[in-house]
């Protein structure tokens, strides 16, 4: 396939990819923010696809099986199997910003972030110029949805999140090899077993998933 | 030198122990005795690679180098000094409850070993993915006596460092792009930037950390080896990354690479759609 339709198609994926995110920040249902972060994972995967075919790299479609297999069907499988009390039990997630409000600080984030890759984007080819941009935001989207979120598994969600905004922008700039790859998705998939577990144990001895109740470590003045 | 491998796989295997649930006397002797041991077998690696330079055991990818040697030497004398702190500590806080104690100690050990991997890993990427598990094994370290306050930092602690190794790999992925088309395209000022980001996302874990061995902040932690060890741990860990970065950065910039880095950009152009 031609490099500057592959380069096309990939500036398409991560729109949509930028999209799904915008869309998590918006909605207010667990289900649903896990269902928006499996379709995310699925245009990472594309995105990478389209990167082996257009870099003629047998290792980049390895990258691409591996993160099949690590973010649209492990993560999501452990999220749903580790947490399913807390999925069903508060079905609607509170956050600390209503969604007007998310969505315009989440637009000034996305046009900070463009200016921030601009003075890199001379020296990257155009592939890179689509996934640093994007790849960035995301990453500082999933940021402010860590922030504004106040429950336990949205929260873990918006750790994937930063993490899928990373590997996009990663994808593109770095050729380092499956091996690495495969480290980095397993121990994506170690955090997620790790939070869950702890989620687990919150809900056990506190009562509840709700994270931003826990506030008995804050730092005290000296008097 | 497949001594090497003995380094992470002594701790390891007292965590597996500690899984089985062995008993208390044993995982403390054996804790102690593991960290030992790791401790000789690094002095003694150290003085090979002194007089050789550098020890392979898997070309390019798991070995140990002049740098490492001395990151491995620290790390590996932080642990002995840690489990022996931990004895008493351990025991006045676990009193009765040999549960918590298998769990300390196998968290403890699975640590040590994810500190000992990191400066054996001779591949720059692959030494930033086993400081990231340092992260993640930490985790249960900060929360492992399950009180809602423990349980509370570990959350925290989980959140911010996990975050941090995040934008910190980010910062890792530019630097590596940065290094790759090296400074004939005048991008010295990007992998600056890389690095900022790298050690910010870095800061932000290793802040996280000190925090847990702050006593005026984290009661639970205050009196714990565990709290320093993981705050001194993750720091050599980090910087032992980034050091070796900007060795290979150096290394980069030597005349004979700069221009075979040049023929590669300039190759990279002539491809479509660049």
């Amino acid at each position: 396939m031609d490099f500057t339709i592959v380069a096309s198609l990939n500036a398409l994926f991560g729109v949509l990819f930028l999209l799904t995110t915008f869309m998590m920040l918006t909605l207010r249902q667990t289900q649903a923010v896990l269902h928006a972060y499996v379709a995310q994972a699925l245009l990472l995967t594309a995105s990478t696809v389209l990167l082996a075919i257009g870099r003629r790299s047998p290792e980049l479609a390895l990258v691409a099986v591996i993160t099949l297999v690590a973010k649209p069907l492990l993560v999501p499988w452990l999220i749903t199997r580790l947490l399913a009390p807390a999925l069903r039990a508060k079905r609607e997630v509170q956050a600390v910003l209503n969604v007007p409000t998310s969505l315009s600080i989440a637009l000034g984030i996305s046009v900070t972030a463009y200016f921030l890759t601009r003075p890199l984007l001379p020296a990257a080819d155009a592939v890179a110029q689509v996934n640093v941009p994007i790849g960035l935001d995301v990453l500082l989207l999933g940021v402010m949805m860590l922030a504004i979120r106040r429950e336990a598994v949205p929260q873990l969600m918006s750790l994937m999140v930063i993490d899928n905004g990373a590997f996009f922008a990663g994808i593109a700039i770095t050729t380092s090899s499956a091996l690495v790859e495969f480290a980095a998705a397993l121990e994506g998939v170690m955090v997620v077993m790790i939070v869950a577990l702890l989620t687990r144990a919150i809900a056990r001895f506190v009562g509840s998933t709700e994270v931003s109740a826990l506030a008995s470590l804050r730092e005290r003045r000296a008097p | 030198m497949t001594i090497l491998w003995l380094l992470p796989l002594l701790p390891l295997a007292v965590a597996c122990t500690a899984a089985l649930g062995a008993k208390g006397a044993w995982m403390r002797f054996a804790t102690l005795a593991a960290s030992l041991g790791s401790l000789v077998l690094s002095i003694y690696t150290a003085a090979i690679v002194a007089r050789a330079g550098k020890l392979e055991l898997i070309s390019g990818w798991f070995g140990l180098n002049a740098l490492a040697a001395v990151f491995l030497l620290l790390t590996a004398a932080l642990a002995v000094t840690a489990a022996l702190f931990s004895l008493g500590y351990v025991r006045e806080l676990t009193e009765h409850d040999t549960a918590a104690e298998h769990r300390y100690y196998l968290n403890f050990n699975l640590f040590v070993a994810s500190l000992l991997l990191v400066p054996l890993m001779l591949e720059v990427a692959l030494a930033w993915v086993a400081v990231e598990l340092t992260t993640l094994l930490s985790i249960f370290l900060v929360g492992f006596d399950n009180t809602s306050e423990a349980l509370e930092a570990a959350w925290k602690y989980a959140v911010l460092t996990i975050m941090g190794a995040t934008v910190a790999a980010l910062g890792f992925f530019l630097l590596l792009w940065g290094l790759a088309q090296a400074d004939p395209t005048g991008t010295t000022g990007q992998t600056f930037d890389a690095v900022v980001a790298a050690l910010s996302g870095h800061g932000a874990g290793a802040a996280q950390a000190r925090l847990r061995a702050d006593p005026g902040r984290l009661r639970h932690q205050d009196r714990s080896g565990a709290g320093a060890y993981v705050a001194a741990g993750r720091t050599f860990a980090g910087t032992h990354a980034g050091v070796r970065a900007a060795l290979r950065h150096r290394s980069e910039s030597d005349p004979l690479r700069r221009h075979a880095a040049a023929a590669r950009v300039h190759a990279h152009s002539r491809l479509p759609g660049c």
